[in-house]
């Protein structure tokens, strides 16, 4: 399956994680408990493994991660901040996403997404996704009035170096 | 045309600066790349070279004041290309990243620039990172 012409002209594999899990509560330090991958373009995703939430990344690619939660807020001045990072010395990697209400101003602010870029050409390296810092949310991937927010997601592209 | 598939080249750069007034361009470092093809010289300007690119910035701050608000673009050879970023989406109650794809025949300057504020500028954190995507021309 391929989004469209252009990105069947690029040597990359692009598919996404997701979490099964459910209504998660979450304190900083939380890891975001990654068990699905599956394919966008190409069929990279038998070779992805997670356990705890922790991602192993095969050798040999560069990756591209991007990835979100999503939260049931307890009130509008909610916030969670989360971040990849190396899973074998707990460094954070690339930057980190910050979901926040759209309608509520803050004294900070970001993009959503937790983005970083990870060489693994020489070994696999394990990543994962964990909650930096969180304030009046009710749970993760939460099930109240899920049709309108989507669920805990990661892209990952696996290129060739 | 038809054109064999290529493996894109990505870098990761880091952005940072204090604006003193309503224009300003930020400093820029490069923190890795999947093979090299950005280079930064002077402190702001990101030197290209011919191909086609894709190029986002995206924005991470603390603020005194949630009327403080920022504009920001990106500038290709002294033009402002692409998406509007900024905080509160400037004024309008969201974040977003500014945002381009652009083409290079020879060789290009690619700038980050504040464009307007509210009058006084958004802290920028260790969060903030341009990424910066290439395939050949």
């Amino acid at each position: 399956m391929s989004y469209s012409l252009i990105q069947r002209r690029i040597k990359a594999s692009i598919l996404y994680a997701d979490a099964s899990a459910r209504n998660i509560s979450a304190s900083a330090g939380t890891v975001i408990p990654f068990d699905g991958f599956h394919d966008l373009v190409g069929s990279a995703s038998a070779g992805f493994s997670a356990s705890s939430g922790v991602i192993s990344l095969p050798a040999g690619y560069w990756y591209v991660l991007k990835g979100s939660v999503q939260a049931r807020f307890a009130d509008r001045s909610g916030h969670v901040k989360y971040i990849w990072k190396d899973d074998s010395t707990n460094s954070d990697l690339g930057r980190r996403g910050t979901l926040i209400m759209q309608e509520q101003s803050q004294l900070f602010g970001g993009d959503e997404f937790a983005v970083c870029v990870v060489d693994a050409t020489a070994g696999s390296v394990d990543i994962k996704l964990a909650v930096e810092s969180i304030a009046n949310v009710t749970s993760l991937n939460n099930t109240t009035d899920q049709r309108v927010a989507g669920w805990i997601r990661a892209e990952i592209w696996r290129i060739t170096g | 045309m038809h054109q064999a598939p290529q493996t894109p080249k990505i870098a990761e750069l880091s952005w940072s600066g204090t604006p003193s007034g309503a224009t300003y361009t930020y400093s820029m470092s490069v923190d890795q790349q999947t093979s090299s093809f950005v280079t930064v010289s002077s402190g702001t300007d990101i030197t290209l070279s011919r191909g086609h690119y894709y190029a986002i910035a995206y924005i991470d701050f603390t603020r005194t004041a949630s009327t403080t608000n920022n504009e920001i673009y990106w500038h290709l050879d002294g033009s402002q290309i692409g998406m509007r970023g900024g905080s509160d989406h400037y004024q309008n109650e969201s974040n977003d990243n500014p945002e381009a794809t652009f083409s290079v025949d020879s060789s290009a300057t690619l700038t980050l620039r504040q464009t307007a504020w509210s009058g006084s500028a958004i802290t920028l954190t260790s969060h903030c990172k341009a990424f910066i995507w290439r395939v050949d021309k």
